[in-house]
């Protein structure tokens, strides 16, 4: 490829008062690109969430019974009773699939949470006994609140030995 | 710097986005104009004249930069602001107290849509006053009293969506002035039904005047701008002072 024509009065060596007001302009006008760039991405991050709470309140521990119960709107489970547990104690575990984040089925007759998305299987400890899921069902941090319901705090994962009697 | 620029323009992925030379002669200077979508809007050539400030004080160009900043700024506007009777209000507030550079965003876009309607009369004046309107330029004239048109009805949709008593109550006078259109019981009380979606302003106002405000309006108003600016060239290029009758200083 042969050198780029250069007419007379045109040479990249020379730096004219032109050359130094197209700098100084294309300098202003990018530093102000950029500028609007950076506050674009900060206001896309926002500061206040409208999400609901990690931590929240539930039923009072007599609604419910033995067995594993599902409560639909917070995805979670509350087994009592059950698998290690005494009539009088509770445990908290996540009805979110680690995998994809569907919704597992608890199933009594095989006693396993199943997923249906992608057949994630986890036994009654939480742990994964089938599928793709990575990471077992996390248990949640419970206890009664002031006014006798229990409050769930999702930010406090427990193990699965945690219970609450009540 | 030789070299670099070398580097730079003279290989083949340069050379396939721009397929012209380095514009340092009259033929790539003209190229340059041709080959190149954003900048084929301008003329190759143009009268010292039309260049001359004064000529036309820039209000058009102003008039079309405000339009892509009003885009830009309500594009962004777009990811708080929920068209809700029950949300509007608190995220436009929220905009405004709790949203990094929100206050600026929404003032930039309130201070551009005023902007733009007084530009549009200023523009409309020079027009006027510099005889633009005249043949061959007539078409382009109508377009731009539809570009009026749709820029009003842009900068009243806009004033519905804060859900204020500003907004409420100038969005219920312009329905009463739409319901009053004779013969009220028919073309009035239908016009009206079809604008706010009912027989009162509420949701199905505020999603009917956010719809056109961020499509509809926008939408058509590009259109028209493209049409706008075409004409401009086919209607031989800016209107300026004949060159013989008056000399240019």
């Amino acid at each position: 490829m042969s050198e780029l024509p250069v007419e007379s009065e045109f040479s990249y060596d020379q730096f004219s008062r032109r050359d130094f007001f197209t700098l100084v302009g294309g300098v202003a006008t990018a530093g102000t690109f950029a500028a609007a760039l950076v506050s674009s991405f900060r206001y896309m991050w926002p500061n206040i969430l409208y999400e609901p709470p990690k931590k929240y309140k539930v039923g009072k521990p007599e609604e419910y019974p033995e067995g594993v119960n599902f409560i639909a709107d917070k995805r979670v489970f509350v087994l009592r009773g059950v698998y290690g547990l005494a009539p009088n104690e509770l445990r908290v575990i996540s009805a979110i699939c680690t995998h994809m984040g569907c919704t597992p089925k608890w199933i009594q007759k095989t006693e396993r949470f199943e997923c249906p998305c992608h057949g994630s299987k986890f036994n009654t400890l939480g742990t994964k006994v089938a599928g793709p899921a990575p990471r077992p069902l996390p248990w949640y941090h419970v206890i009664i609140g002031n006014d006798g319901r229990l409050e769930i705090d999702q930010n406090q994962v427990v193990t699965a030995e945690y219970k609450l009697a009540v | 710097m030789g070299r670099v620029a070398n580097a730079v323009f003279n290989n083949r992925v340069w050379k396939s986005v721009f397929r012209h030379g380095y514009p340092n002669n009259p033929r790539n200077r003209a190229e340059v104009m041709f080959q190149n979508v954003f900048l084929h809007v301008q003329p190759v050539k143009v009268f010292k004249r039309s260049l001359k400030a004064t000529t036309t004080f820039g209000l058009g160009l102003t008039l079309a930069y405000l339009f892509l900043l009003l885009t830009i700024t309500g594009f962004l506007l777009m990811f708080y602001y929920i068209p809700h009777v029950d949300r509007a209000y608190q995220d436009m507030k929220d905009l405004e107290f709790a949203v990094s550079f929100g206050l600026v965003l929404r003032n930039m876009h309130r201070w551009a849509a005023h902007g733009m309607v007084a530009f549009t009369f200023l523009h409309m004046g020079r027009v006027f006053y510099t005889g633009s309107y005249k043949a061959p330029r007539e078409f382009n004239w109508f377009v731009g009293i539809i570009l009026l048109i749709v820029t009003l009805f842009l900068s009243l949709s806009g004033y519905l969506l804060p859900w204020d008593q500003l907004a409420f109550w100038a969005i219920t006078i312009v329905a009463n002035l739409i319901k009053a259109t004779p013969p009220e019981d028919v073309v009035g009380y239908g016009a009206g039904y079809l604008v706010l979606g009912g027989t009162v302003v509420d949701q199905n106002a505020l999603i009917r005047f956010y719809v056109m405000h961020v499509f509809g309006l926008p939408l058509l108003a590009t259109i028209l701008i493209v049409v706008h600016f075409w004409r401009i060239r086919k209607d031989g290029g800016l209107a300026r002072p004949d060159e013989q009758n008056i000399p240019l200083k």
